[in-house]
């Protein structure tokens, strides 16, 4: 907005010339300005109004709504406003701080293996090779597919006479019920997830080091600078705003992914999965308690707004509307 | 020496592939197998299509994909339109208060579908819109309308606005310059934003599973998360349906994967 204003200056400033030379009809130059603001006006409602038109139906309306919902109970039918009694109950259910720490705990742990998965990926394929053109598409398979078909792949690898049992049977006598068990559910959910998202840092890093002048890193090589030297000082400083965009999408993405962990666990065994989206949807349609989950959401829409403020305020300084 | 070194990475490159693929691939192999699908896992086996020809003739797939086609369908047609008219708008012209609304497109791509599926489902109730698969589409076009109108609006700003302004010279309005002089030019980016919406549409269980009720109205995905609650032991057949179910996503994504990076990274360099 502002920017936008500062162009249409120079316009403004011949104006105020103009004023001092002998009068040409003033008032019939503003009226003109006015009458361009408002065609322009109309003009934005006309090409940007349908797409804010679907934004309100399907995002902003439901929001607000939602927002109101969760300061009221509904029971038969019937509304009361119970002031922030939801909140009050999410947060003494004694499950709200359990289902924060796993949605953290799975954040984390994709986070920080799709991160180092993407970089290794990245850095292996960010060199000339003849088979790349062939491989690198399929590398981005795992993210390409439904989330229902990924998990289908893990639950049935993670079975009891699964791929990975067999694997480990040398080994083990007889493998673990990977997602039955309390202590080994999130992990194996974890390492599914990071299957999944990985591919995503593998594009957007890989796109990010294909920036890097060759020169910069050859005069690093002949400064004596080793591998690690490198990534650390030149590479990953050089790449940082690519970094921080993927990082924030990810970690948002992450934090709020249903399908990964609902359709293999539904957030069992006992809750031991209940991340806040899982928690929401079981909230709402297995327990059919709408306000609760509406008080669920907002606390998650929170959330994640507050992740996603450095990502909005970097984007908007950076796309020059 | 070179040689050999460059075919080691060659194949080191392969390698890394399988491995990563070897879910999906596993997937893959075991649907050939009979419904029977566990047992000695490294010993060679007939392929047969048993699974497949299970999954045509005895469940509802086909049905299920012929909803997901119209309700992925609807999402693109929808937004096609809409997304390229507003990346128009935000790349064009000049109005107060653009990079507030602008700032609202970039909100939207983060909100979190979970916390809108709770409100969502109000509202349907309050529309009549369940089992509508072209509403299901629309809200589909809505939760992928800011990737659109990133990715069109960055390849508008790379076209000079001198063409815009040649054929205003001429004589032409807004809609005719679009319509004759950038349409034309920004089909590429609008294609790309066609599959992507498209694909992500096909991706999606969360919106389907709670905003359809009616068995008969099931999409592809939620049908096959069904069929794995009623048939636990038949996992040929699921494997199958797994297989089915990813294809017209992995073909499409693979066609445009090389756009997304533009649009994600978007304006932010290096």
């Amino acid at each position: 907005m502002l920017r936008a204003d500062s162009r249409e200056e120079p316009g403004l400033h011949a104006d105020q010339q103009a004023v001092t030379r002998p009068a040409v009809r003033p008032g019939g130059r503003r009226a003109a300005r006015v009458r361009r603001a408002a065609s322009n006006l109309g003009a934005a409602a006309a090409w940007i109004g349908p797409s804010y038109l679907i934004f309100i139906l399907i995002m902003a309306f439901p929001i607000v709504w939602n927002v109101v919902e969760s300061f009221f109970s509904t029971s038969y039918g019937k509304s009361t406003f119970v002031g922030l009694s939801n909140f009050r109950q999410i947060i003494d259910s004694g499950q709200f701080y359990s289902s924060l720490f796993l949605t953290l705990y799975w954040t984390a742990g994709v986070f920080i293996g799709q991160f180092i998965l993407g970089l290794l990926l990245a850095l292996f394929f960010n060199r000339q090779l003849w088979v790349s053109r062939f491989v690198r598409p399929l590398m981005l398979l795992p993210w390409a597919v439904p989330g229902i078909v990924s998990s289908t792949a893990w639950v049935f690898l993670y079975s009891q006479n699964g791929l990975i049992n067999e694997i480990l049977s040398p080994f083990v006598k007889s493998g673990p019920a990977w997602l039955a068990d309390p202590h080994l559910v999130m992990p194996a959910v974890i390492v599914a997830g990071i299957w999944k998202g990985a591919p995503f840092y593998f594009l957007m890093l890989l796109a990010g080091l294909q920036t890097i002048p060759a020169e910069l890193v050859e005069a690093a090589k002949l400064d004596g600078a080793g591998r690690l030297k490198i990534l650390v000082r030149i590479e990953l400083p050089y790449i940082r705003n690519i970094i921080a965009v993927t990082s924030v999408l990810g970690l948002i993405w992450t934090a709020n992914y249903f399908d990964g962990i609902y359709l293999m666990t539904g957030g069992g065994p006992i809750n031991d999965t209940t991340t806040l989206p899982i928690w929401i949807y079981n909230t709402a349609f297995s327990a059919f308690n709408l306000s609760e989950a509406a008080a669920l959401s907002v606390i998650l829409l929170v959330l994640v707004l507050l992740i996603a403020v450095p990502y909005l305020l970097l984007r908007r300084g950076d796309d020059d509307v | 020496m070179s040689r050999a070194k460059g075919l080691a990475w060659n194949i080191a490159a392969v390698l890394i592939c399988l491995i990563m693929l070897l879910p999906l691939l596993w997937t893959l192999v075991e649907s050939f197998h009979g419904s029977n699908v566990f047992g000695p896992v490294f010993t060679a086996f007939r392929p047969t299509l048993a699974n497949y020809r299970f999954v045509f003739t005895r469940t509802q797939l086909l049905h299920q994909f012929a909803n997901s086609f119209i309700a992925c369908l609807a999402a693109t047609v929808v937004s096609v339109p809409v997304t390229t008219m507003a990346a128009y708008g935000y790349s064009r012209l000049r109005f107060r208060g653009k990079r507030a609304l602008y700032f609202g497109v970039l909100v939207t791509q983060i909100l979190p579908a979970t916390a809108l599926v709770i409100p969502l489902y109000k509202v349907w109730s309050l529309g009549h819109l369940f089992n509508n698969l072209l509403a299901l589409g629309v809200a589909y076009a809505a939760f992928n309308m800011a990737l659109g109108i990133l990715l069109v609006k960055n390849f508008l700003d790379n076209l000079p606005v001198s063409l815009d302004e040649a054929a205003v010279l001429d004589g032409c309005s807004r809609w005719k310059v679009f319509w004759f002089v950038l349409r034309p030019l920004v089909t590429p980016a609008v294609a790309a934003t066609a599959v992507f919406v498209f694909v992500n549409a096909w991706q999606d269980y969360l919106l389907a599973s709670s905003l359809i009720t009616n068995a008969s109205d099931f999409t592809a995905n939620v049908g096959l998360y069904s069929f794995e609650g009623a048939f636990t032991t038949n996992w040929g057949a699921i494997l199958a349906t797994s297989v089915l179910v990813s294809l017209p996503s992995v073909v499409m994504f693979a066609s445009t994967q090389r756009y997304f990076v533009r649009v994600v990274s978007g304006g932010v360099k290096g």
